[in-house]
C-alpha cells in the first residue's frame, strides 16, 4: 500500500544528512550484522516508500545481482585460508572469499535500494533548496539532469500511445514494420527533446535566469521536530562512530575470517545502527498512530 | 566588485591546492630514495647517479636559458614569438642529448630506472608549463628509440612481474615500465617472443609448456621447498593480518624429495605439492610472458611484506630469467620457493630481476 511518506515532509535538510549517512555507514561498514540490518531497513523503508512497484524491483532486479556478485569474487578471488575445493586451472575456492563476496554484494545492493528511496524522498526542488545558495548553477544543472531519464521516459510512452492509435506501435506489425516504427518514435523523441531543450531556456530567461538578487522558492521551516529528529541522528551517529573507532563495525576477511566478539557495547551499537536506519519507518509508524488515535477521539 | 574578489580567492585556492600537491610530490620523492637506501650500495649509486641527473639537467636548463637570452639579444628584430619557439627547441635538443647521455651511464637497474622516473616525475611538478614540455618529450622520445631498437621489454617473468605489477597498481606504469625498456635495450638486444633476455650460458633455456607432452611413465625426484624466511627480518613491513599465516620459522614446506614426470615444469610440481599438503596458493597465467605467476603461497601474497615484495624460484641456485611454467624440471633439480621483501636482494636473485645475466 502506497501511503504519504511522512519522513519526507521534514526538512531538507534533515533528508539530506539522513541519506549521506546512511550511505557512508552502509558502504563502510562490512561487519555482517551492520549489513544485515541496513539491507533490511533499505528494503522495508523502500516498500513503504513505493509499494508493490519496489518489491517487484527489488525481486526481479536486486535478487539476482546480489546472487551474481555473490558468485564472481570466488571465481576471481582466491585468498583465504579454509581452502573449499579446487578450480579446474588449479586454484582453490576458498570459503572466506566467498564470505566476502556475498558480503560485498550485500552491501551493493544495499547502496542501490537506499539511493531508490533517497530519489523518492529527496526531490529536486530540495535539492535546490539546499544547495541553490552555494552552488546555484550546478545544483539546477544536477536536478534538471536528474529529471532527464523518467520525463523522457513517460514521453515515449505519450509519444508510443499516440503512434498506437494509427497502427504504427512497436508491437505493430512484423519485424522490420516494428523497427521502423521503432525509429520514428525515436526521431519523433528526439525532435521533442530539442525543441523541449530550447523551449526550456527561453522559458528560464524571460522568468530572468542569472540576474542577481534571486530568490529561491521554498516553503521549508526547520522546526522543533526537524530539530528533535537530527540530533537524535547525530546522538546515533555518534554512538555508531565511537563503535566504528572502537572496531566493531568492521570485520576482516582474509586471510581469515575475523571480527570482535559479541559484547555489550557492541550489542549498543548494533540497537543504535538498527534505529538509525529505521528513523524513516519509525517516524512513519508513529504518524499513522497519531493519525488513528486522532481519528478514533472524533 | 564582488565578481572579482570571488575570482581573486578561487585563484588563491587553487594555488594552495596546487602548492599541497607540490610538496606532496616531493615527499614521495624522498620515499623512493628512503628504499633505496635499504640496500646501501645500489642505494648510494642511485642516489649519486639521481643527483647527478638532477645536476645535469639543471645545468643544462640554465644553459639553454643562456643561449636564448644570447640568441635574443643578438636578434632583437626577431619576433618574440619566434624566440620562445627557438628556446624551446633547443632545450628539447639538450634534454633529448642528456637523455642519450643518461641511457650510456645506466647500468640497467630497474631500481634506478625508477628512481628517474620519480625524479622525472617530481620535476614536471615542480617547474610551471614549459618545463612540463620539455621534459615530456625526451620521455615519449625514449619510448620511441626503444620501440624501435624492437622488443625492449622488462626482463623475466618471476621476477619483472613483481617489480611489474607494481606500478600498474599505483596507475602509473607508463613510465617506469617504458624506462625498463630502455634498460634493457641498453645491455642485450636480442629477446624471444616472450620478453626472455638471453638465458645465461650453462643454464637450460626456456621451453613452451604448450610444446611439452608429460611422459606419466618416467618418474623422477627434486627437491622442494618453499620459505618465507625473508619476512622474518622485515617483521615491521609485514601487512599484520597476515602474521597468523606466517609460520613461526618461516619455512612454509620442509626442504623434501618429491616425484614429478619427466616434463614437468617447476610450476607443475609446485601446485602439484601445495594441493596435495593442503597449503594454499595462488596464481595467474600471464600469456606475455606464457608462465603462470604465483600471486600467493598459504596467504602470504605478493606485496604484503612491504611493495618490493614477491615470491621468486631457483633451481640449483639459480634463479631463472623466465617464468616457472616455462622452467622444465630434470631429475635430481633443487628448486626452492622463497619470498623475496627487497625485489630479490635480500635472496640472492636481484640480477634476475634486472637482467644482468651472471
Amino acid at each position: 500500500m502506497k501511503m504519504k511518506d511522512s519522513f519526507a515532509t521534514y526538512h531538507p535538510i534533515v533528508n539530506f544528512v539522513y541519506f549521506v549517512v546512511i550511505l557512508l555507514f552502509s558502504m563502510f561498514f562490512m561487519h555482517p550484522i551492520f549489513q544485515v540490518i541496513a539491507l533490511i531497513s533499505a528494503i522495508v523503508y523502500s516498500m513503504m516508500l513505493k509499494g508493490k512497484s519496489a518489491i517487484k524491483f527489488n525481486m526481479l532486479y536486486m535478487l539476482p545481482l546480489l546472487l551474481f556478485m555473490a558468485v564472481m569474487n570466488p571465481a576471481f578471488n582466491h585468498a583465504g585460508v579454509t581452502i573449499l575445493f579446487y578450480l579446474d586451472n588449479g586454484n582453490p575456492i576458498t570459503l572466506e572469499s566467498i564470505l566476502f563476496g556475498v558480503a560485498a554484494a550485500c552491501m551493493f545492493v544495499t547502496v542501490i535500494v537506499w539511493f531508490s528511496c533517497y530519489n523518492v524522498v529527496m526531490t529536486s526542488d530540495k535539492f535546490i533548496y539546499i544547495f541553490g545558495k552555494m552552488l546555484p548553477a550546478l545544483s539546477l544543472i544536477f536536478s534538471m539532469v536528474l529529471r532527464f531519464v523518467p520525463r523522457y521516459m513517460t514521453q515515449i510512452k505519450v509519444i508510443s500511445n499516440a503512434q498506437k492509435c494509427i497502427g504504427r506501435d512497436i508491437t505493430q506489425g512484423n519485424m522490420l514494420r516494428r523497427v521502423r516504427n521503432g525509429i520514428t518514435i525515436l526521431s519523433i523523441m528526439t525532435t521533442w527533446a530539442l525543441e523541449n531543450a530550447i523551449e526550456t531556456a527561453d522559458s528560464m530567461k524571460s522568468r530572468g535566469y542569472g540576474l542577481p538578487h534571486r530568490t529561491s522558492f521554498s516553503i521549508f521551516r526547520f522546526d522543533r521536530r526537524d530539530q528533535l529528529a537530527l540530533t537524535s541522528m547525530l546522538g546515533l551517529t555518534v554512538v555508531i562512530l565511537i563503535g566504528a573507532v572502537m572496531g566493531e563495525n568492521t570485520i576482516r576477511f582474509f586471510p581469515s575470517v575475523k571480527a570482535q566478539a559479541i559484547s555489550p557495547f557492541s550489542v549498543v551499537v548494533y540497537i543504535a545502527y538498527w534505529v538509525l536506519c529505521m528513523i524513516p519507518v519509525i517516524i512513519n509508524v508513529l504518524e499513522g498512530m497519531k493519525w488513528k488515535s486522532i481519528q478514533s477521539k472524533i | 566588485m564582488l565578481m572579482n574578489k570571488k575570482r581573486w580567492i578561487t585563484a588563491i585556492l587553487i594555488i594552495g591546492v596546487l602548492a599541497i600537491a607540490f610538496f606532496w610530490g616531493g615527499d614521495y620523492q624522498k620515499n623512493s630514495n628512503k628504499l633505496a637506501d635499504d640496500n646501501p650500495e645500489i642505494g648510494a649509486i642511485s642516489d649519486i647517479d639521481s643527483s647527478h641527473n638532477t645536476e645535469a639537467q639543471q645545468d643544462e636548463d640554465t644553459d639553454s636559458v643562456a643561449e636564448t637570452s644570447s640568441e635574443s639579444d643578438s636578434k632583437v628584430s626577431d619576433l618574440k614569438s619566434e624566440d620562445v619557439l627557438t628556446s624551446e627547441d633547443h632545450v628539447a635538443e639538450i634534454e633529448k642529448e642528456a637523455e642519450k647521455e643518461k641511457e650510456k651511464e645506466k647500468d640497467t637497474e630497474v631500481e634506478k630506472a625508477v628512481e628517474i622516473g620519480a625524479g622525472t616525475k617530481s620535476e614536471t611538478v615542480v617547474d610551471s608549463d614549459k618545463p612540463v614540455l620539455e621534459i615530456d618529450k625526451p620521455v615519449v622520445k625514449a619510448g620511441e628509440e626503444a620501440g624501435k631498437a624492437g622488443s625492449k621489454q622488462p626482463v623475466t617473468a618471476p621476477a619483472t612481474k613483481s617489480d611489474d605489477k607494481e606500478p600498474t597498481k599505483s596507475s602509473t606504469s607508463k613510465t617506469p615500465t617504458s624506462k625498463s625498456e630502455i634498460t634493457g635495450s641498453k645491455t642485450e638486444s636480442k629477446k624471444d617472443k616472450y620478453l626472455t633476455d638471453p638465458v645465461p650460458e650453462g643454464k637450460p633455456e626456456p621451453v613452451e609448456w604448450q610444446d611439452v607432452t608429460i611422459n606419466k611413465k618416467e618418474e623422477l625426484t627434486v627437491t622442494l621447498s618453499v620459505s618465507a624466511k625473508t619476512i622474518l627480518n622485515n617483521m615491521d613491513k609485514l601487512n599484520k593480518d597476515k602474521l597468523e599465516v606466517l609460520p613461526a620459522d618461516g619455512v612454509i614446506y620442509k626442504q623434501k624429495k618429491v616425484t614429478f614426470y619427466e616434463g614437468e615444469s617447476a610450476f607443475d610440481v609446485l601446485l602439484r605439492e601445495m594441493k596435495k599438503n593442503k597449503i594454499h596458493m595462488e596464481f595467474t597465467m600471464t600469456p606475455i610472458y606464457n608462465s603462470n605467476y604465483i600471486e600467493g603461497i598459504n596467504n602470504l601474497y605478493e606485496f604484503d611484506c612491504g611493495e618490493l615484495s614477491g615470491w621468486m624460484y631457483k633451481v640449483n641456485g639459480w634463479f631463472p630469467n623466465y617464468g616457472a611454467s616455462r622452467y622444465v624440471l630434470h631429475d635430481g633439480d633443487v628448486v626452492d620457493w622463497v619470498y623475496t621483501c627487497d625485489l630479490g636482494r635480500d635472496v640472492g636473485g636481484y640480477m634476475a630481476v634486472t637482467g644482468e645475466g651472471k
